[in-house]
């Protein structure tokens, strides 16, 4: 039965790869890719789903064929890291283990083995290094000061252990750049020079540094990362690759033209569609910092009381999210005696919509999106 | 070792679970089971003050108490169920199936309702 199995799945596979080769396409590609996978040939899945992703990179049954397959072999290397911690604890295989986790964005993970890494091999720049790309990632990203801070702290002190560190030394350089510490760019940017001194674009980015630099006009570095978070942009941007005759930093452009009174126009139309949703309570849309911006609420409901709980519930939800260290707030939903709440960011503002517990949510759900979807559009 | 840690400790094996507590509105910890990076004092004071503040905005409105609260955020969930005189409160990644995971957290939360009265301190 074991053999009559065996010869079944073999001729089924070769059916299969000579469908892919014959009629290319991204569900022949995407069967193949399944099958070997489903008998265990985890590597030969990965090349078919790899070479199917580079023929039809738009197909979403490939990519998520690809995402599934890689997942798995992810998941395979993590079992065996574990089991080599285990057996034979040693710093390369805690760092391998790290840089999958955050590679599969569960940074929560690769902090864990980042810490155990810290604990059982002081002397391993590695943690600092995978905490430090993880910060300086949602740094980037989210433009909150703390992860910046985070990033600089755990990148100096990987450069505490081996100071000769190109990675962390252009990545704090690059950082110090961003929020406008040129005086701390240029040390970092000098100290690659002096082991890799035919590194063009350090060369050019520590040449516009020098241009830049006013040591008496620049922060300390807390106010800096205040400031970006404040401002919610990076005081300069940084270009990979110069362009002919450009430069590589360029100050960081500010937020998009549309004027404010425009934007709570736009804002105030979309609320109107409310009034057609079962159930609505109300409705208020609110900037980043909390401020109103427009809202919509039934003549039998108080306004005045509906503002003000939807920003202070909004307020509370962002101060936690801050807190826990999870970034910027995306979304709130409450559910209760009253009914439902949802709260939800989307192009650069914030909708709290109440309606009755009867609401269909995925009605509430579909409005909100709606309501939040393009405004910036609208109102450019 | 409380009544509550068997449940909280099922929870945790969920995948993309960081950690979960029962506490009450006022943030005193009844049960907890956090990961390495969670730091106790740190989740039960932010709970206290979603709780609180959250409950406090709703009554502005006559709005009274909230059954279930989910906040998401970029780098993960936070949710609240209220238990009767406690909450239970869970962390999680971001990347989690949010419908899979909330039927656990309401189980876990049925649980912990049907252990019986919290006694606070206990």
């Amino acid at each position: 039965m074991g053999l009559l199995d065996n010869l079944k799945k073999k001729k089924e596979l070769q059916r299969l790869e000579k469908a892919a080769e014959e009629s290319p396409s991204p569900q022949t590609f995407s069967a193949l890719a399944e099958r070997c996978f489903q008998v265990g040939d985890l590597e030969r899945a990965l090349e078919v789903a790899e070479h199917a992703l580079k023929q039809f990179p738009l197909s979403d049954k490939v990519q998520a064929t690809f995402k599934y397959i890689r997942k798995a072999q992810l998941q395979a290397k993590i079992r065996e890291l574990n089991e080599v911690i285990r057996k034979n604890p040693n710093p390369v295989a805690y760092g391998q283990l790290a840089i999958i986790y955050k590679d599969m964005g569960e940074t929560h993970k690769a902090v864990d083995v980042c810490r155990e890494l810290e604990d059982r091999f002081p002397l391993s720049e590695n943690s600092y290094m995978i905490i430090g790309e993880i910060r300086e990632k949602r740094f980037r990203e989210d433009l909150l000061a703390s992860d910046g801070e985070r990033a600089m702290t755990n990148l100096e002190h990987a450069l505490e252990i081996n100071p000769h560190n190109y990675k962390a030394l252009l990545m704090l350089a690059e950082i110090y750049v961003r929020i406008g510490a040129f005086t701390l760019a240029i040390e970092r940017l000098e100290k690659i020079t002096s082991f890799a001194p035919t590194d063009d674009r350090v060369r050019n980015l520590m040449e516009e540094c020098r241009e830049l630099v006013n040591p008496d006009a620049e922060d300390e570095v807390e106010w800096l990362f205040r400031d970006v978070e404040n401002k919610k942009r990076f005081a300069n941007d940084i270009r990979e690759v110069e362009e002919e005759g450009g430069k590589l930093i360029a100050p960081a452009e500010g937020p998009g033209p549309a004027a404010p009174a425009a934007r709570e126009d736009t804002v105030k139309r979309r609320l109107e569609r409310f009034d057609k949703l079962p159930g609505f309570l109300g409705a208020l849309a609110v900037d980043r910092d909390g401020k109103a911006l427009a809202d919509k609420v039934p003549f039998h409901v108080n306004r005045e009381s509906f503002d003000a709980t939807i920003q202070k519930v909004y307020a509370v939800a962002h101060n936690a999210a801050l807190r826990m260290d999870v970034g910027a707030f995306l979304r709130a939903e409450v559910r209760g005696g009253f009914g439902q709440l949802l709260l939800s960011y989307g192009d650069g503002i914030i909708l709290g919509v109440m309606a009755e517990a009867k609401t269909r949510p995925e009605l509430l759900e579909q409005a909100v999106k709606q309501a939040l979807s393009g405004v910036s559009a609208a109102t450019a | 070792m409380t009544q509550f840690d068997p449940i909280l400790d099922k929870l945790k094996d969920v995948v993309g679970v960081r950690g979960s507590m029962v506490v009450t509105g006022d943030g005193i910890v009844i049960a907890s089971r956090l990961g390495h990076d969670l730091e106790e004092e740190r989740v039960a004071a932010m709970a206290s003050s979603v709780i609180r503040g959250t409950q406090n905005a709703l009554e502005a409105l006559g709005q009274g108490k909230f059954a279930r609260y989910v906040l998401t955020a970029v780098h993960g969930k936070m949710v609240f169920v209220d238990v009767g005189p406690a909450f239970v409160v869970v962390l999680t990644e971001k990347n989690i199936n949010l419908e899979a995971t909330l039927l656990d957290i309401d189980a876990a939360a049925r649980k912990v309702k049907a252990k019986g009265e919290i006694k606070i301190g206990g």
